[in-house]
């Protein structure tokens, strides 16, 4: 019976935060969205912009994608990029998958020097109006708590030959200018991290979302000795995902049954216990 | 959302991992991952258990959106790039692929057609070409396997004019089967209205009959509450409006969605349905023209976002068939899809009992695939609908008829649909040996040399006892189509007194349940069906059976006392067929010559008042008065005969 009360006890938590929780869902209003890759090496340069999937109103959708080989005087260097950015509504969340990664090596088939290669990839939600709409598609500026729980991913790896390596990312939700909730990352070191924060809002208003990421890499008069394995030189990426949900604020009443109900809970959970 | 739903979704999603485990018993293992027909060049390898990259991917499975395979393809790589399983180039590649492969940008729907099904659920009743619902629901089930976005839809005349099996129960039982293999749309025919809409309402919604009593006599998992359950699946009925309070009398469009991408199913029947049902079969009921009551549903199904319509229409044609393809077709579809707005893409037809996939030019002067799969469970379509999944618009449609096989054929009968069939002929077995008349002798459908058989003199009598007052047609003459003379009427058989006939025999005869039209033809008219017996476009001589007071003569040239050889049937399309052989004067009714000019009142069933078997000039007979069931009327005809019924004389149609 012990074994069987953690469960029970689970899901009738999840059944009292679900009860009341969901009075409200964001809506897209518009949205300013961009990806791309450029690259440029010792003077030829390379570009790809992403392509938009998005619909007239609901997902957001960017998707980009490339792979290049730049051939050089005894060799050449292969380089890559993907990256992708999907938004997508529904009543019960929004939900956030970006991700970017990118490769560079070198192929040396006698001594390869490169003077000057430069390589940049960027996702970029950079404006997504995002409204507060409530359940029976009122906006009768009622008090909910908006929550997001995420994470982030990166994977570093910089050849020391690399000059300039860097991968960033972060996501951010404001009122005019005022910042609501902020996640940045730097990435130094690969990893995962958990993107949480949480903030007050009204039934009707309309926020600004915005989300990046960006890594580059380059190489400056680097020199490549004869190989038959290519170099490795870059290899990162990136990934930024999660959901925001939107709670209404319990009166406080219910929080007065809440607490009771959970008081009592507790209670059965250590008679039990003490059987 | 509601509370339940999303706890649901919540729960689900805390089970479900990111990248889905699946045993991969037999791992994709080609030598690169493959999206589609697409190489990515990416060295394909196990990298979770025995799953491979390419199985990871699951670019096979049906997408309904290109943002939905590349999100799902982005979650797949990334994860396998941050365990270090593939390398960034590696992931940047696949993306390339996942891409330019275009999985995603359509989506294949499979459409599972049929219709005229006429609650042929036992395999072989009727006719041995009969394959049974049991073989029926085989066939659908394995066409669902090879697509899990999938429709199942009829056009129309699923119940109705059914045999014994089927009939007794109401048919209900067909209902029931329907529901065990799970269709999605029937649109209404002509016959769903044979018993009025009151019975049809209760096939939708369920319930038992008011006073039959074999009513709600199905296997306790197909009821509901202990009471017929209804149908699981909608009925559709756009041009069908109740004059009650001026609404359709089911719904017109259906609508069923494949991974946000929806397709709307137009249902309706025949706009003339009241012209071949009897009367009461249609009381409160309008029935309004076909491709305007389709049009007039498009803006409505755009506005929802939908770009694919279908349009399931009880109402068809006549192909012409050259070497197994659709060469031309004819009949009253034609008019209808040449008016339809350019914005239905596929029309699924229904009424005639022909197999074809045929093009139509519409409204705009394009063509639109235009599909029947025949009667009585024998054949399906299989339609394959690509949407563009950013459009939401069909890009193409393809189309083929399977056989379904027949009542000795090697299909397999499904044995949950078996369930059903044999139950209801288990409680049908006494009802069939109910006693509807006695016969003098056993009367066949053999033919003279003349083309007429005893038992054809005696259902053309029948048809014309149950139509000659005043009241019911006002007919002189009866004319019943050959091949729908299923059986002979056995003077002796196992489980009967000798001489008596059994409803099922009665049934066994005309197992059509075709009802009877009454119709006025002028005498030119007359020569003219006549004279297509061996008509231009019969595939072998029909030689309708006529009532008495009615005769004639031929010098057709070839002989009707036995089916023709092969040599024989070759003379007779390429020389004989489309030649008159009807003499000049010698049609008389009650001996006075029929005069061209002169209207007659002439009696057949509605299968030939359609035109069926080639017999198209009777589709010029007017002032139509639909009539009662064919064996009610052969039933009635034995009850006015109590000293039994004798064989027809075979004196009628003279060959000279």
């Amino acid at each position: 019976m012990k074994n069987q009360l953690k469960p029970l006890l689970g899901a009738l938590l999840l059944v009292g935060l679900c009860s009341g929780a969901q009075a409200a869902y964001f809506d897209r209003v518009d949205y300013v969205a961009s990806a791309g890759y450029s690259a440029a090496t010792d003077g030829t340069s390379a570009n790809s912009p992403a392509m938009d999937l998005s619909g007239t109103s609901g997902d957001v959708s960017l998707f980009g994608a490339a792979v290049y080989n730049s051939p050089l005087t005894n060799g050449s260097l292969a380089h890559s990029y993907a990256g992708d950015a999907f938004l997508s509504f529904s009543t019960a969340s929004t939900d956030l998958w970006m991700t970017l990664n990118q490769s560079l090596s070198a192929t040396s088939g006698g001594a390869l020097s490169v003077g000057n290669h430069q390589q940049d990839a960027f996702v970029d939600l950079s404006a997504v109006k995002l409204k507060i709409v409530g359940e029976a598609g009122e906006a009768n500026g009622s008090a909910v708590n908006v929550s997001f729980l995420g994470n982030a991913s990166g994977l570093l790896d910089f050849n020391s030959m690399v000059s300039d390596g860097y991968l960033g990312l972060g996501l951010s939700v404001s009122r005019g200018n005022t910042v609501l909730g902020e996640y940045l990352w730097d990435v130094q070191q690969a990893g995962n991290q958990a993107v949480n924060f949480s903030f007050a809002g009204n039934v009707g208003e309309e926020l600004t979302f915005s989300s990046y990421m960006l890594t580059g890499a380059g190489l400056k008069n680097a020199s490549f000795a004869q190989s038959t394995l290519p170099y490795e030189l870059v290899n990162t990426g990136a990934s930024l995902n999660g959901s925001f949900t939107i709670a209404a604020v319990p009166e406080p009443e219910t929080y007065a049954m809440l607490l009771a109900g959970l008081g009592l809970m507790g209670a059965v959970a250590r008679r039990r216990k003490a059987r | 959302m509601n509370k339940q739903t999303l706890l649901a979704a919540l729960l689900a999603a805390a089970f479900m991992p990111v990248v889905a485990q699946a045993d991969c018993l037999t791992p994709d293992t080609s030598p690169t991952v493959m999206f589609g027909t697409y190489d990515s060049g990416v060295t394909n390898r196990a990298v979770s258990g025995a799953c491979t990259i390419d199985d990871l991917i699951s670019d096979e499975q049906p997408w309904g959106s290109q943002q939905a395979f590349l999100s799902h393809a982005s979650q797949v790589s990334f994860d396998l790039l941050k365990q270090r399983k593939i390398t960034s180039l590696e992931r940047s590649k696949l993306m390339v692929a996942a891409s330019a492969s275009g999985v995603g940008t359509t989506l294949k729907v499979k459409l599972i057609g049929f219709n005229d099904f006429h609650g042929y659920i036992k395999s072989g009743e009727g006719s041995s070409s009969n394959p049974g619902v049991a073989r029926f629901a085989t066939k659908i089930k394995e066409l669902k396997a090879s697509n899990s976005m999938h429709a199942v839809v009829s056009a129309g005349d699923m119940i109705g004019a059914s045999p014994l099996t089927s009939a007794l129960f109401k048919d209900e039982p067909t209902i029931e089967a329907m529901n065990r293999i799970g269709i999605d749309f029937n649109a209404v025919g002509n016959h769903e209205f044979d018993e009025g809409k009151t019975e049809l309402l209760r096939m939708q919604n369920g319930g038992n009959h008011p006073t039959d009593a074999f009513s709600g006599q199905g296997l306790p998992a197909d009821l509901k509450a202990g009471e017929f359950r209804g149908a699981d699946f909608k009925f559709l009925a756009a041009n069908v409006l109740d004059t009650d309070n001026n609404t359709t009398l089911f719904p017109g469009v259906g609508v069923k969605n494949f991974l946000g991408n929806k397709i709307a199913f137009i249902g309706m029947t025949l706009e003339s349905t009241p012209t071949i049902v009897s009367p009461s079969g249609v009381a409160g009921l309008q029935f309004q023209d076909e491709a305007d009551s389709a049009n007039a549903l498009v803006p409505q199904i755009k506005a929802q976002g939908i770009e694919t319509i279908v349009v399931l229409i009880h109402e068809g044609g006549f192909p012409t068939v050259t070497a197994g393809n659709c060469t031309g077709i004819s009949g009253a579809i034609v008019d209808i899809v040449n008016r339809l707005d350019p914005a239905i893409d596929l029309v699924l037809s229904g009424h005639t009992h022909q197999a074809y996939s045929c093009l139509i030019n519409n409204a705009a002067g394009k063509p639109v695939r235009v599909t029947s799969a025949g009667q009585y469970a024998r054949v399906l379509t299989d339609i394959d609908i690509t949407i563009d999944t950013r459009t939401k618009d069909a890009v193409a449609v393809t189309a083929s008829n399977i056989s379904v096989g027949n009542s000795t054929s090697t299909v397999v009968q499904d044995p949950g649909l078996l369930e059903v069939v044999n139950h209801y002929v288990g409680l049908s077995a006494v009802p069939a040996s109910r006693l509807v008349g006695t016969i003098t002798a056993t009367i066949t459908r053999t033919t003279n040399n003349a083309g007429e058989s005893a038992l054809g003199d005696v259902i053309a009598d029948a048809q014309l006892a149950a139509t000659s007052s005043a009241g019911t047609g006002a007919a002189l003459a009866a004319f019943m189509n050959p091949g729908g003379i299923r059986a002979d009427l056995p003077f002796t058989a196992a489980g009967k007194v000798d001489g008596n006939v059994t409803y099922g025999e009665a049934f066994t005869v005309q197992p059509f349940g075709n009802s009877l039209v009454t119709l006025t033809l002028t005498g030119a008219q007359i020569y003219a069906v006549l004279e297509q017996q061996w008509g231009v476009a019969q595939p072998f001589p029909r030689v309708l059976q006529v009532s008495n007071g009615f005769t004639y003569t031929h010098n057709f040239p070839l002989p009707l006392n036995a089916n023709l050889t092969a040599a024989q049937g070759v003379t007779f399309t390429t020389s004989v067929r489309g030649n008159s052989f009807v003499v000049p004067g010698s049609v008389k009714i009650n001996g006075v010559p029929v005069d061209g000019a002169t209207s007659y009142r002439v009696t057949v069933n509605s299968f030939l008042a359609d035109g069926g078997d080639t017999f198209s000039a009777l589709t010029g007979g007017t002032n139509r008065l639909g009539g009662a069931v064919d064996t009610d009327a052969l039933e009635a005809y034995m009850a006015a005969n109590p000293a039994g019924v004798a064989p027809g004389a075979q004196n009628r149609i003279t060959r000279q």
